[in-house]
């Protein structure tokens, strides 16, 4: 009895000295943990076989693209739902440019700068809207940017889709590339989280007219935050053209940019971890079973209203229950 | 005149109904200045053209000599105006200190410790060791408290206050007009406060305007105020 209890003030002690250790990382300690999930996502994308290769691969470049919506809409609350959009833009964006004898890593850029200016424009045009008017108004702008890419025939060859130029030496390499941007992607939300962007971006999605009256500038705010999502769900988008090989605007329909909401929601709106968690679920699941597209949005569907009623605040809001338990019990606070 | 807070000519209007019409006044620096009236009378829509919430049709507001009527409400608030709200606004989500941050991270320049200056901020407030509690679970005159810190968290020269003891006991006011003099005398803030609570008002304030359906009745120490025939046929209808 007196040997289990003193093994277990031992065990509490080396827990403490660790998380004492942890915490004097501060900030260092969230990019660490980043930086490691980012080693084993690239080790399991270039190690497991091409199946399950193509799915890790499929989930995180949704992953960037539901990241680079989490600033827009998990920090700011906007329900953007023309990401979908921002990310066809990358694709055709840099399979464009790529046609036109640019490199890849050049045409990346020029993708990401033209949905940055179209998220400036979309974002002009409907700053003054909230809730669902935004909402409507951002399924408008992927619905006519879907309509662009079916319909501009000579640049987009319509609904035959484009062949994309491998911009890589190989696989392997666009892996790293995929591995590293998903982790710069997180690393980045997680820094823009702290950011005074951040936090200007927080206090719009808890009280926006309050935050005018403390000096929140806005509509620049939101501008701001829009244009990173879309420059960032760009880049997602140049990453699927370069692994698909050949791309087509079903793909960039104006509902996909939903679904990323629904990803987002899902995993746990406004957290790090949260855009990784729910294109799993959304992107992972139904490939893993390898549904038919037409089932695997009914089954996103209804794992988002079951996320919805049971989880108000995603997967990640589970897990933050769960570690609050297996967590030693502190003194009274 | 004062040189610090100047209003001329100020009129607005929310379609034919003239809420504030043709006011003239000035506030020194440095001073606790109340305005009173009838509901309705107009105040509220004061404290929302002095603090950038609406528009002027007519006339000019100037502060230290700089003009701010046509500024957004964030480009007021950087200019050093700050206010509060009838009803509480706040990041009811967010713990006290969170709101406080957030109107750091506002100020167009990162400046000041982030760290130490919501716990000063709190303590003049009198709500020292709160931080860490959600806005949605303080008391009500815990959240008109915590509304005064917030908005001195932007750091403003002139403070306008909507109503900042409504729903307070005597005692939780009687604080409060002691956290607003304290605000004044160590933070150098001017004060405009707009209130119905005449007992609160009149032991607090230097300097009452008083106002009757959006044009100005009269202006003086509360004892005047008290005495004027006008203002007394404006409450009791005479």
């Amino acid at each position: 009895m007196h040997e289990r209890v003193s093994g277990r003030s031992a065990l509490d002690a080396r827990g403490a000295l660790v998380s004492r250790l942890l915490a004097g990382l501060g900030p260092a300690r969230d990019y660490l943990g980043i930086a490691l999930l980012g080693v084993v996502l690239w080790l399991l994308l270039a190690e497991t076989n091409a199946f399950y290769s193509s799915v890790l691969a499929a989930i995180l470049i949704w992953t960037i693209a539901t990241s680079g919506l989490n600033i827009i809409a998990g920090l700011g609350g906007y329900p953007s739902l023309v990401q979908g959009a921002f990310y066809g833009i990358g694709a055709y964006g840099s399979a464009i440019a790529m046609q036109w004898g640019q490199p890849y890593w050049a045409a990346v850029p020029e993708a990401m700068a033209a949905a940055a200016l179209l998220g400036l424009v979309i974002g002009v045009v409907f700053s003054r809207t909230r809730g669902q008017y935004f909402a409507i108004g951002m399924l408008f702008s992927g619905l006519v940017v879907a309509l662009i890419l079916n319909n501009w025939r000579s640049l987009t060859h319509g609904a035959l889709g484009l062949t994309v130029e491998f911009g890589f030496a190989n696989i392997d390499q666009l892996n790293v590339a995929i591995a590293a941007t998903a982790t710069l992607a997180l690393g980045f939300f997680r820094f823009v989280s702290r950011s005074r962007l951040g936090w200007r971006l927080l206090t719009i999605l808890e009280n926006e007219d309050l935050a005018e009256h403390i000096g929140v500038p806005t509509t620049r705010t939101k501008l701001t935050g829009l244009v990173l999502s879309a420059a960032i769900g760009a880049l997602a988008g140049t990453l699927i053209g370069q692994y698909n090989g050949t791309i087509s605007p079903d793909l960039f329909d104006y509902f996909v940019g939903f679904v990323m909401f629904v990803a987002l929601s899902v995993g746990g709106a406004g957290r790090v971890l949260g855009p990784l968690l729910g294109s799993v679920f959304i992107v992972g699941v139904p490939n893993l079973l390898n549904l038919p597209s037409g089932i695997g949005l009914l089954l996103a569907g209804l794992i988002f209203v079951g996320v919805s009623i049971l989880l108000p605040g995603g997967f990640m809001s589970a897990i933050d229950a769960l570690l609050l338990r297996l967590r030693p019990k502190a003194g009274p606070p | 005149m004062s040189g610090f807070l100047e209003v001329e000519g100020a009129s607005k209007a929310f379609g034919g109904i003239h809420a504030v019409e043709d006011i003239d006044f000035a506030v020194p620096e440095g001073e606790i200045c109340g305005v009173i009236g009838p509901n309705g009378s107009g105040e509220t829509t004061l404290l929302g053209l002095l603090s950038g919430t609406y528009r002027l049709d007519r006339g000019a507001i100037h502060l230290k000599g700089r003009r701010i009527d046509g500024l957004s409400a964030h480009r007021t608030v950087q200019e050093g105006v700050a206010r509060t709200f009838q009803t509480s606004r706040l990041l009811f989500r967010s713990p006290l200190a969170a709101n406080l941050a957030a109107a750091a991270a506002a100020r167009p320049i990162a400046s000041g410790d982030p760290a130490t200056e919501p716990a000063e901020l709190l303590a003049l407030v009198g709500l020292a060791g709160r931080g860490g509690t959600v806005c949605s679970s303080l008391s009500n005159s815990e959240q008109r408290l915590a509304m005064v810190a917030v908005a001195l968290a932007t750091r403003p020269h002139l403070m306008l206050l909507d109503e900042p003891a409504v729903g307070m006991s005597p005692g939780e006011a009687a604080a409060l007009a002691h956290v607003i003099r304290r605000i004044r005398d160590e933070r150098g803030a001017t004060i405009i406060i707009v209130e119905h609570n005449m007992h609160f008002l009149m032991g607090l304030a230097e300097r009452i305007m008083a106002m009757n359906a959006g044009r100005k009745l009269a202006e003086g120490t509360p004892a005047e105020i008290r005495r004027d025939p006008g203002v007394i046929a404006a409450y009791l209808g005479a």
